[in-house]
């Protein structure tokens, strides 16, 4: 039911779910695991490759079938859910126009536009893909909302064309990079982060009066994770291949620091997690993998 | 003082008439139709904000475009439908104009 969006604070409003599911890391059956964190980065990084080709494309079909799978589907008396889904909430950009941007002239003529002087920049909402684009008079853009890297060029080539063809700028396609992507994921167990930060005190930043998470960082990826005792890990790093590297770095070292659910608390999570899926496989009109029950 | 946005209007269009009538039979001196419009911006603003008790409400089917620049809200809607108790009027495309009623012009 469409509503007056003069109303709310938000012009736009999401149409559906926005958010794309990248299953990237598919770890085999725990039980194989347990033996220590060595045997873990074996499987993650064989899942890798696999994964690599579906996960890097972004499309919505980013569903990969490793064989590992095939081994774990028949044991399933484990509560606990083998998948590990990366969702990429943000992708931010930066391209340029290559032309001087008059913008009380965007401002006055353009559509889905805001100009606030403070901020010396003008904001253009587009509808679809749904993404926020902020134009300097340099003619520098930023372009912040998209959930993967192929949508974010995307929605760039969209403002750079709107420029060109509705409001007559010698506007050019220049200098396109992803600036960051953000990305989320919640792993199958609580973490007890105050023992987790004190095995890696240089790496790891954790400040519970500041932040209840720990913060850390991975130089050589570029990567800042925010770890939480709930399990969830949200990952800020340059690519959404980062972006999954970080989460296969980090998977062995906070598993060491996993703390076990209650049996109900389990079940709770496989229920969700279930619900989860039927409503995202409605979506993308996929057939399911073999954990459905 | 008040924003002089209620001189597009129906009536704001009729009284600027008027002083042009009166200003071109030189019945009027042009400084004192400036000093009327200011008075009727006051008016207007102060009327519209202490006098006016109706309450109406609408309903758009899509919102086009919006646009904010220099502190005023530029918002194009289609499919609007207007309600005030029972059902009053409809129109096919709405133009809102709207200035922050804090602020100095």
């Amino acid at each position: 039911m469409s509503q007056i969006w003069a109303q709310s604070a938000q012009p736009f409003s999401r149409s559906g779910s926005g958010t794309l599911h990248v299953r990237t890391c598919r770890v085999a059956d725990p039980a194989s695991l347990r033996p220590g964190p060595m045997a873990l980065v074996q499987t993650l990084s064989s899942a890798g490759p696999m994964s690599a080709g579906g996960g890097g494309g972004g499309g919505p079909s980013g569903l990969v079938e490793p064989p590992l799978v095939a081994a774990s589907a028949p044991a399933a008396p484990e509560p606990e859910e083998p998948v590990i889904d990366i969702v990429i909430n943000n992708v931010v950009s930066s391209f340029s126009v290559s032309c001087h941007l008059d913008l009380k002239h965007i401002a006055q003529n353009g559509h889905n536009v805001e100009y606030r002087r403070e901020n010396g920049m003008v904001t253009m909402k587009m509808r679809r893909p749904y993404t926020t684009a902020s134009m300097w008079s340099s003619g520098k853009i930023t372009c912040t909302g998209s959930t993967s890297e192929a949508e974010a060029r995307v929605a760039a080539r969209r403002v750079a064309r709107y420029l060109q063809k509705e409001l007559s700028y010698p506007a050019r396609f220049r200098n396109f990079r992803v600036v960051n992507v953000l990305g989320t994921c919640t792993m199958p167990f609580s973490i007890k982060i105050a023992d987790f930060s004190q095995k890696y005190p240089r790496i790891a930043c954790y400040e519970p009066e500041l932040h209840p998470g720990v913060t850390y960082r991975i130089n050589h990826l570029k990567a800042t994770l925010k770890v939480f005792s709930t399990g969830s890990i949200t990952v800020t790093a340059p690519s959404v291949s980062a972006v999954q590297q970080a989460i296969e770095h980090i998977f062995p070292l906070v598993y060491e620091f996993r703390k076990d659910k209650s049996p109900e608390e389990a079940a709770a999570a496989a229920a969700a997690r279930a619900r989860q899926l039927a409503e995202s496989d409605l979506e993308l009109d996929d057939s399911s993998d073999g954990s459905d029950d | 003082m008040a924003h002089q946005l209620y001189r597009n209007t129906t009536i704001g269009h009729c009284l600027q008439e008027s002083l042009d009538e009166l200003m071109q039979y030189d019945q009027l001196p042009p400084a004192l139709a400036m000093k009327v419009l200011l008075q009727f911006d006051k008016a207007i603003s102060a009327a519209l904000a202490n006098r006016v008790k109706s309450r109406l409400s609408f309903k758009a089917g899509k919102l086009n475009t919006y646009r904010f620049c220099d502190n005023v809200w530029t918002l194009l809607l289609t499919g609007v439908e207007f309600k005030e108790v029972q059902d009053v009027a409809k129109a096919d495309r709405m133009k809102i104009v709207a200035m922050d009623g804090r602020a100095q012009v």
